[in-house]
């Protein structure tokens, strides 16, 4: 029933911006700093999505509005640095709408390889 | 960097810089030392960039964000619910799943209400069209925004340099009332002579002129070894006379300043500065009354100067001490050695006391014939503080105004050919409805972007070049050592080049408020290009910006020409590889000559077996530091009552083998040798050499050799003539004695300046020299340490810094000239595409293309560079004085660079040119 609950409410948030996706993917495992997400981000964009501070924040705002990812309470035991940093982690509703996003791109592909546009022959 | 960013956080909403404000400036700082140390200078550069492009995107949605939070009973759109109301929230409102999150990518065109909402939508929404049309035509954006920084950058450095070298006054109380007085002598008012002390004293009694003066023997101003305890250090002294603070209007923060009843030369106390306070008593607050040891000689600190206290003449100053001013000794009429610095009485212009002041010269010559007619006269402050550095900085001020025109220029004409571009957007967006003041209303936001971005860039160009200016100029340079960047010109100038760009960027919104819809949507590019004016207006333009940037050119050719000349200067010596020092000895451990003499033996000896060095001399001056010591030389052969027997020179103390390591030539006779030695001057007479300028000046009518003369109360017989040297930067020389210290060290305990000419690097030996002297005598400070070469860019500095200037000026003047050009260019080609395919398809051919669009670039470039070479020979005139050895209308330098700036142009124009080639004339015709 929960269960059922929360994927109806992660329908809600569809279609997700390529950069709210990537955003919850890179954090699917495990929490990280702003650093390291603004990182995590740039490798899973191949290193065409390079954020920079505002336009960062923003989508971090818009994604904890939206309650899709939450401050992380925790740290890491590897984290050395004695900066007082803040982790953010992705919440419960969050996985789902990522893993709901990634159904939805899925079915949308599958149209495409129907219709033998992927794999970039394009004509 | 972060700095700058962490102040741009303030375009966010409070809540957000108070939640995430301190992360982001981290997040930043990460970033740019990350990017910075993989991908190096470029790859910060485009952090900073891309930020600074986010940034105005990212505040408005900040802001808009923030708004429809704090007022959730409005009717708020889904684009905004989707952004700030949580998922739960949202579905008790609407029904299931009906996407009702989906928003439109755009925000909607209209806004829903006015006041400050509907005002910031307006505003959100014309910063993202903004930012998307200037995204679009990067080139564009690129170019104004580099335009404006760098003008922006120039005019703010260079004005912060001329106001903090010759606007501000100086740091004390009412600066325009003070004035440095000289002697000068009826017949030569223009040569300025130091004041005999006697003459110092009737001026001060002159009530009626100054409300004080006071004194400094800044001729002397020299170093001293302080020692505290264990610790020897040397620091500069500065003689004064009483008052001297009080004339200032800058009182001591402890203590007191020198009484009248101290000027006896037998008061030992000082008053020290606010560094030397901190570095050799650490800011003790019980300083007043301890006693300081200074040459060996106890002296009682009695006050203390506030930081920042700038000594008016004579550099900066470590400890004052009082000067002796009783008559007699060296006050006496024929001795012109104080430097006098007086406060004006309230009401007494220049003219006034300067008149009183001659007439006082004349009364005085009746009762006293010795000051031969002599009376004093007085200069401002701060021209004499700022002097020959006046006309150089007003013609580099003139010469960043210039690119500041042309700055102006280039902006306007880029917004021209924008605005014709878009000609067609407008009118399209009109005919949907569009209002006039929406237009205008974007056109606004996008000249204000681009003038923010450039303002940006232009504060951080600011910041980079002041510190290379800083970097550039020498300490000689007066009073540069204390500027910041002046808000105000950065201010002025962004305000200037952003309005230039709303002015021209705006003229094609005004322009429809009657707008020809159904023509401009119809018609081809003929129509939509504001026709023949336009074009007209933009080649005036470009044709402007030309003739300033030659005569800039010009301007930065005569200056480095002059530079080379002054290099070449030969100065009579060998520079490379001569290292110098100073070491100085205390009287109170060194009080004899012998003692003196012995010490360099020892010292010469261990210094000459360093692996590297070379030889090892000493000399009393440097060459090119100006003249020093200036003494009368009598010929012994002659009646030396007689003024005639007396030849003014420059009286030159050398040990050791400095004349060899200097390269200076024995004409005839010998050098200094063993025989020369203390014992036969005591006895007989010391050996002397003269320059050929003393042996012409002194000796016209015989052979100097063997003759004997005599000064500084000693006997001496010429024992050979040596070649010249330089005493100033551009090779004058003046007649000059040499003497040896192993002889001649009983005169004063000289302040012996160290030179060595080494085989190796001669810095890399430093270590060694100090370890050698810490052998000899632990006591002693080695300081001063120079090469010779570094004593000789020195003296020419000023120029290198003019020269260095003004080509950055011409070269930015040059790189916006050819932005120009193109810009104008390509925009012609892009115009008559369909022209040029016509023609192409009737047959002509590439090379007729090119030369018809390289014709029309040759016609702006000929017709600016004439404008160029009219304007450039009418201003010349100004910077004569700055010039050595050019002519200021010098042919050859206008010539070149004419040429340069021609090439310049023609590969400016020659781009676009080629690309008109390149036309397909079926796609130019099919496009229409």
């Amino acid at each position: 029933m929960a269960r059922d609950k929360l994927s109806a409410a992660a329908e809600g948030h569809l279609p997700l911006k390529p950069t709210d996706y990537l955003t919850l993917v890179a954090l699917s495992d495990g929490e990280r700093h702003g650093y390291g997400l603004v990182k995590q981000i740039e490798t899973l964009s191949g290193g065409t999505l390079r954020l920079v501070p505002g336009n960062f924040y923003s989508v971090l705002r818009r994604l904890m509005n939206a309650g899709l990812l939450e401050e992380s309470t925790r740290r890491p035991a590897d984290d050395l640095d004695n900066r007082r940093r803040r982790y953010y982690a992705i919440s419960e509703l969050g996985r789902a709408v990522a893993a709901a996003e990634t159904a939805r791109l899925k079915s949308l592909v599958k149209v495409a390889e129907a219709h033998d546009l992927a794999g970039g022959r394009a004509r | 960097m972060t700095r700058l960013y962490r102040l741009l956080l303030f375009a966010y909403p409070e809540p957000v810089r108070q939640t995430f404000g301190r992360e982001m400036v981290e997040l930043f700082a990460d970033l740019l030392r990350e990017e910075k140390r993989r991908g190096g200078f470029t790859a910060a550069v485009s952090v900073v960039v891309r930020t600074l492009i986010d940034l105005p995107f990212s505040a408005a949605g900040a802001r808009r964000e923030r708004l429809s939070t704090t007022r959730p009973g409005d009717d708020l759109s889904g684009a905004y619910r989707r952004h700030n109301l949580s998922a739960a929230n949202r579905r008790d409102d609407k029904s299931g799943r009906e996407a009702p999150g989906r928003s439109p990518a755009i925000p909607p065109t209209a806004p829903r209400d006015g006041g400050v909402r509907g005002f910031l939508d307006r505003l959100a929404q014309n910063l993202r069209y903004a930012v998307h049309g200037l995204l679009r035509s990067p080139g564009f954006a690129g170019v104004v925004v580099f335009t404006l920084a760098v003008s922006i950058g120039a005019n703010t450095v260079m004005f912060t340099v001329l106001d903090g070298v010759l606007l501000s006054p100086l740091p004390y109380e009412q600066p325009e009332r003070l004035v440095r007085l000289y002697t000068v002598r009826p017949d030569r008012p223009d040569a300025k002579e130091y004041i005999p002390g006697t003459a110092f004293l009737a001026y001060r009694e002159q009530a009626d002129i100054f409300e004080g003066l006071a004194a400094v023997y800044s001729y002397r101003q020299s170093g001293a070894d302080l020692t505290n305890g264990d610790e020897t250090q040397r620091i500069v002294i500065m003689p004064a006379s009483s008052g001297l603070f009080e004339v200032l209007g800058v009182e001591p923060i402890m203590g007191r300043e020198f009484l009248p009843e101290e000027e006896t030369g037998d008061a030992n106390v000082a008053v020290i500065s606010y560094g030397l306070w901190h570095s050799a008593f650490a800011g003790d607050p019980d300083v007043l009354g301890k006693d300081i040891d200074l040459q060996g000689v106890p002296h009682t600190v009695v006050g203390v100067m506030p930081a920042g206290f700038r000594n008016p003449i004579g550099g900066e100053v470590d400890l004052w001490r009082p000067e002796n001013l009783q008559p007699g000794g060296r006050n006496n009429w024929g001795n012109y050695y104080l430097s006098a610095v007086g406060r004006l009485r309230d009401g007494v212009s220049l003219d006034q006391a300067r008149a009183r002041l001659e007439a006082l010269g004349v009364s005085m010559f009746e009762e006293e014939p010795r000051t031969h007619g002599t009376y004093a006269t007085i200069y401002p402050l701060l021209d004499d503080t700022v002097g020959e550095t006046r006309t150089m900085l007003w013609v580099l001020m003139g010469a960043v105004g210039m690119v500041l025109l042309i700055a102006c220029v280039n902006v306007a004409s880029l917004f021209l050919v924008r605005s014709a571009d878009r000609w067609k957007e407008l009118a399209i967006r009109t005919a949907l409805g569009a209002g006039r003041r929406r237009l205008v209303g974007q056109m606004l936001t996008e000249s204000l972007l681009l003038g923010i971005a450039g303002g940006v860039g232009g504060l951080m160009l600011s910041f980079a070049g002041l510190r290379a200016v800083l970097a550039l100029s020498p300490g000689s340079f007066p009073r540069l050592a204390e500027l910041g960047i002046d808000t105000r010109i950065f201010v002025f100038t962004t305000v200037v080049s952003v309005l230039t760009g709303l002015l021209f960027g705006m003229a094609p919104a005004l322009q429809f408020s009657r707008p020809n819809l159904d023509r401009t949507l119809r018609d081809d590019d003929r129509g939509n290009s504001g026709g023949k004016t336009h074009r007209r207006l933009r080649g005036a333009l470009v044709v402007a910006e030309i003739s300033i940037a030659l005569v800039l050119l010009f301007g930065a050719g005569l200056l480095a020409k002059s530079f080379q000349q002054l290099v070449e200067v030969d100065l009579g010596v060998e520079t490379g590889g001569v290292l110098t020092y100073e070491v100085h000895l205390p009287t109170s451990r060194y009080p004899e000559a012998r003692d003196r003499i012995a010490f360099y033996d020892r010292y010469f000896e261990r210094v000459q077996a360093i692996a590297g060095v070379e030889s090892v001399g000493a000399t009393s001056y440097l060459p090119g530091e100006g003249r020093y010591h200036t003494w009368s030389l009598g010929r012994a052969d002659l009646d030396l009552e007689d003024d005639e027997s007396w030849t003014r020179t420059d009286v030159r103390v050398v040990d050791g083998d400095y004349l060899q390591l200097m390269g200076m030539e024995l004409a005839r006779g010998r050098l200094f040798d063993s025989s020369d030695t203390f014992e036969v001057f005591e006895n007989d007479r010391g050996a002397v050499l003269l320059n050929e300028s003393l042996a012409e000046r002194a000796f016209p009518d015989r052979d100097p050799l063997g003759m004997e003369v005599t000064f500084g109360g000693g006997d001496f017989r010429i024992v050979g003539i040596v070649s010249d040297t330089a005493h100033d930067p551009l090779g004058a020389t003046s007649p000059k004695v040499y003497a040896t210290h192993d002889q001649f060290a009983g005169d004063r305990n000289w302040a012996m300046i160290q030179t060595l000419r080494t085989s190796v690097d001669p810095l890399s030996i430093i270590g060694q020299l100090r370890d050698e002297l810490r052998e000899v005598d632990p006591q002693l400070v080695l300081y001063k340490i120079r090469t010779m070469d570094d004593v000789v860019a020195r003296g020419i500095s000023p120029q290198r810094f003019s020269m260095a200037l003004m080509t950055s000026f011409a070269a930015i003047a040059l790189l916006l000239a050819a932005v120009g050009i193109y810009g104008v260019l390509s925009y012609t080609v892009a115009q008559r595409t369909h022209e040029i395919g016509i023609r192409m398809a009737l047959g002509a051919d590439r090379s007729t293309v090119r030369a018809m669009i390289m014709r029309q670039g040759l016609a702006i470039t000929g017709l600016g560079v004439i404008l160029g070479i009219a304007g450039a020979l009418a201003i010349a005139g100004w910077m004569s004085s700055m010039l050595f050895e050019v002519q200021p209308q010098d042919p050859a330098v206008l010539a070149a660079v004419a040429l340069a700036l021609g090439v310049v142009a023609t590969i400016a124009g020659y781009v676009p040119a080629r690309r008109a080639t390149s036309v397909d004339p079926m796609l130019a015709l099919r496009k229409h």
